[in-house]
């Protein structure tokens, strides 16, 4: 074998990389970014841009946020029609997250203060507050690392791993797609894989909501303690930044399936109210205020409940905009 | 510094940038040691005294051994500079394993005991550059080394980066007469280094990393019964660890090589085929070559290896290997794995001396001398460990049965906890079949994937090894040296092997790359 000089395998070694990178921006750009173009983190995208288009804008907002419950729960439409009646006109926007927790909503919070909405609302559930709770999905970091800005008591929540993840730049943004190219080759290729959990998202029988009921390992059952977690305290913080900003807070404890709230132990509701009064955050507990046949599953409102919840989310928001109103 | 981390790639080529451009050895060697020394203190911090420590007491040592004549007096400063080197590893790698054991002890008996613990973490390498110091002053006192005059040479042999953290171990015999000339990098040497690098990293983060994640959910808690598939689980998760632990060691033994090579100095093989071995004693001359070869040497060789009866070769095999799982930490798990092989190679040898087949023989007047060499002699490492693989059905056989036991102690070898460990085996060894079914039909879909990609990489292989396989039939494939058929391909090809490796490394690594097996060695 004849040995190649120095110069031209360094420059084979060099242009194959070069051509390997734009192989795979190439797969990043048609395969992974249409596949995860609708993915949680693009409702953290999304809730940016509201903040952005509202800052400075000059109109009034109420900004409800919260886990997926808010999602289905609330109807922006029929908040905003309770509103008109009785002559008040705010903008009222749902900008739920699946699986969204106070920690992960502190990437949002210098984005809110900045819009300086009328009042924010927050609604989750007890699983929220819970130290077994997944904290923030790396997803939702990484894909948004140079739109999020935290303040340093926000950043001293998140673990260095995390940190890590919101100060990456694009280089790593790009190399972290690198997880969704074989799901999204699958996805092209209609390759699916066995469905294994119980997830339904139509709506549920009787029988379906009884058998996610007695599974005593479901997360929404995560139990809430006495002590400090880093939940808590980005709640903590998140309250105390927003009314610091003359912010109205009203935190709504979300409502669930009468066969959902049995399961919950009482401990967890006595915990998790201690540690609300302690925050001194105005509260509304509706979690046991609508029946089994407002629910599209355990923890889902379908669109009757629905409009029942977004009526009574109007009337909580006339009574703090307008005391007396209702 | 991890050798699959960005890190390690601009350190290395700045490294070799340097040597390429000094043109004196002795500064070559000064800036190796520098810069290993640097690597050392990025990853093992403070402990780099320690390693300095272990070289100068090994180097002065050596020096000393090589000027005394009295046959007593070598005798204690061989066993003065063993037992300073063996107590700094003992008592890191040991002392709280001991101390835990004391207090259980103690605690059993009735006597309320609370020993401190050290509770430090394992200095970096510490195993390794502990053996490559033993290694000089054994062969200083055997006879078969001089002890070199130069410090600086001395401490690139214990210090060199490619092989300080994980190996491979390498004799001084064989590295210091390397440092006779100036290192020249070659336009071959860095073809070599780069195919050897880019296979083992291939091997780390695109094989070793993405089965890690498989075999952590299946052992994280292995004893949760996962909808009564856990034969299944325990099965297939010893399967993928046995694969795991190899691509990553023999992954990191390649980029060692690899980047040795690089700047021209040539470091060991330390795997040859391990799982195509057909016997325990063969699987210890294809499996951590330099190792075996080491406690061959200096454990099973002075303790008088096969040359004292047949009892006694069985006790030695027996009481290496159980040194040898001793070594890879101070847990009960990895005694055991030591002693489960040691019973391996003791119960295969006196299989092989008492060996049936030859008695029916020679019983039927067919022949059937006595086995000569090859498996009758227990010796460990190098020897035979080049030897070609012939696939014949009844090879194929023993290396299934050989495989089923040394993936077994894999399973030993993986799960800590003594109580995981026991229902472990019993899963592994008592199968609940219609946990496999259960399992096989549960994750049909994933294997189906698997298999596709599998069958897909295995035809596009045998298409490219097609004229080979004709020629040579399915030894060919087996025996194919890889590495040195890539190093060879002209510059076009060789650019696509090194795109396609690029692509793999950025497509199918996971985000997240897990330390290498062996650096808790």
């Amino acid at each position: 074998m004849t040995e190649p000089g120095f110069g031209r395998l360094l420059a084979t070694i060099v242009l194959a990389a070069a051509c390997a990178f734009l192989i795979y921006a190439g797969i990043i750009t048609f395969f992974v970014n249409p596949y995860i173009a609708h993915h949680t983190w693009s409702q953290v995208d999304r809730n940016l841009r509201v903040y952005g288009d509202d800052t400075g804008a000059g109109g009034e907002s109420v900004y409800f946020i919260g886990n997926s419950q808010v999602i289905h729960d609330l109807d922006p439409a029929v908040v905003e029609e309770v509103l008109a009646g009785s002559n008040l006109s705010l903008r009222v926007h749902n900008l739920g997250v699946d699986d969204d927790t106070p920690l992960q909503r502190l990437i949002e919070l210098r984005g809110i203060l900045e819009a300086r909405p009328r009042m924010v609302i927050l609604g989750y559930s007890y699983t929220s507050f819970s130290n077994l709770t997944r904290y923030v999905p790396d997803d939702n970091l990484a894909l948004l690392s140079g739109k999020l800005r935290l303040d340093p008591a926000s950043r001293s929540l998140f673990s260095p791993d995390q940190l890590a993840l919101i100060d990456g730049n694009w280089f790593g943004e790009l190399l972290f797609k690198r997880k969704f190219i074989i799901p999204s080759i699958r996805k092209v290729f209609g390759i699916h894989l066995q469905e294994r959990d119980n997830i339904v998202n139509d709506t549920m029988t009787y029988e379906q909501k009884l058998i996610i009921a007695k599974n005593p390992y479901d997360a929404f059952l995560a139990p809430v303690y006495p002590e400090e977690n880093v939940q808590k305290e980005a709640f903590r913080h998140l309250a105390r930044e927003l009314e610091a900003a003359n912010i109205t807070v009203v935190y709504v404890t979300m409502p669930l399936d009468p066969m959902r709230s049995e399961t919950i132990p009482d401990a967890t509701r006595e915990n998790f109210s201690l540690f609300m009064n302690a925050t001194g955050v105005r509260s509304l507990d509706l979690e046991r205020a609508y029946g089994s046949a407002d629910f599209m599953d355990l923890v889902h409102m379908n669109r009757y409940g629905r409009e029942k919840f977004s009526g009574s989310v109007g009337a909580l928001i006339l009574g703090e905009v307008r005391p007396g109103a209702v | 510094m991890q050798f699959n981390s960005v890190e390690y790639l601009v350190f290395f080529i700045a490294v070799a940038l340097v040597i390429h451009a000094l043109r004196e050895r002795r500064y070559q060697h000064a800036f190796l040691v520098a810069a290993s020394l640097l690597f050392y203190w990025v990853s093992g911090g403070i402990f780099i005294l320690l390693m300095l420590f272990v070289t100068m007491v090994t180097f002065l040592g050596g020096a000393a051994l090589e000027g005394e004549t009295d046959r007593r007096r070598r005798k204690g400063l061989l066993a003065v500079t063993t037992a300073i080197t063996l107590a700094i590893l003992g008592f890191f790698k040991y002392y709280d394993f001991a101390i835990a054991s004391a207090n259980e002890l103690f605690t059993a008996w009735g006597v309320p005991a609370a020993l401190p613990y050290l509770q430090t973490a394992l200095p970096i390498g510490i195993s390794f550059y502990t053996f490559h110091a033993l290694s000089y002053i054994f062969d200083i006192y055997l006879g078969r080394l001089k002890p070199t005059r130069s410090l600086t040479e001395y401490t690139l042999y214990i210090t060199f980066f490619p092989q300080l953290v994980s190996g491979p171990i390498i004799r001084a015999r064989e590295f210091l007469p390397q440092l006779r000339d100036r290192l020249v990098i070659t336009p071959g040497n860095v073809k070599y280094g780069v195919t050897r690098m880019a296979v083992g990293i291939v091997k780390k983060v695109v094989i070793a990393d993405n089965l890690a994640y498989y075999v952590d959910l299946v052992f994280s808690n292995p004893a949760v019964p996962v909808q009564e598939s856990n034969s299944f689980f325990i099965i297939s998760g010893t399967i993928l660890f046995g694969l795991q632990i190899y691509f990553d060691f023999s992954g990191y033994i390649d980029i060692a090589i690899g980047s040795a090579a690089i700047l021209g100095l040539i470091l060991p093989e330390n795997f040859n085929n391990p799982y195509f071995s057909a016997s325990p004693t063969e699987f210890w001359r294809r499996w951590n070559i330099t190792l075996s070869a080491f406690i061959r040497d200096y454990v099973y060789i002075p303790l008088g290896g096969n040359r004292r009866g047949k009892l006694r070769t069985y006790a030695n095999a027996f009481f290496s290997m159980l040194l040898c799982g001793i070594w890879h930490g101070a847990s009960w798990n990895f005694f055991l794995w030591g002693a489960f092989h040691g019973l391996l190679l003791s119960v295969h040898k006196a299989l092989v001396d008492w060996n049936p087949g030859r008695r029916v023989r020679v019983a039927l007047g067919m022949g059937g001398a006595a086995p000569d060499g090859g498996d009758s002699d227990v010796s460990f490492g190098v020897r035979g460990a080049d030897a070609p693989i012939r696939i014949t059905p009844v090879t194929i056989a023993k290396i299934l049965v050989t495989q089923y036991f040394i993936f077994l102690g894999w399973l030993i070898f993986r799960v800590h906890d003594l109580d995981d460990l026991l229902y472990c085996l019993h899963e592994f060894i008592f199968i609940d079949w219609q946990s496999m079914v259960n399992g096989l039909t549960k994750y049909r879909d994933i294997l189906q994937t698997n298999l596709l990609l599998l069958g897909a990489v295995t035809v596009v292989l045998l298409i490219l090894l097609s004229r080979r396989l004709r020629k040579q039939g399915i030894d060919g494939i087996v025996n194919f040296d890889y590495v040195k058929a890539i190093r060879d391909l002209s510059l076009p090809w060789y650019g696509l092997f090194i795109l396609v490796v690029i692509l793999l490394l950025l497509c199918v690594s996971p985000s997240a790359s897990p330390e290498f097996i062996y650096f808790q060695f």
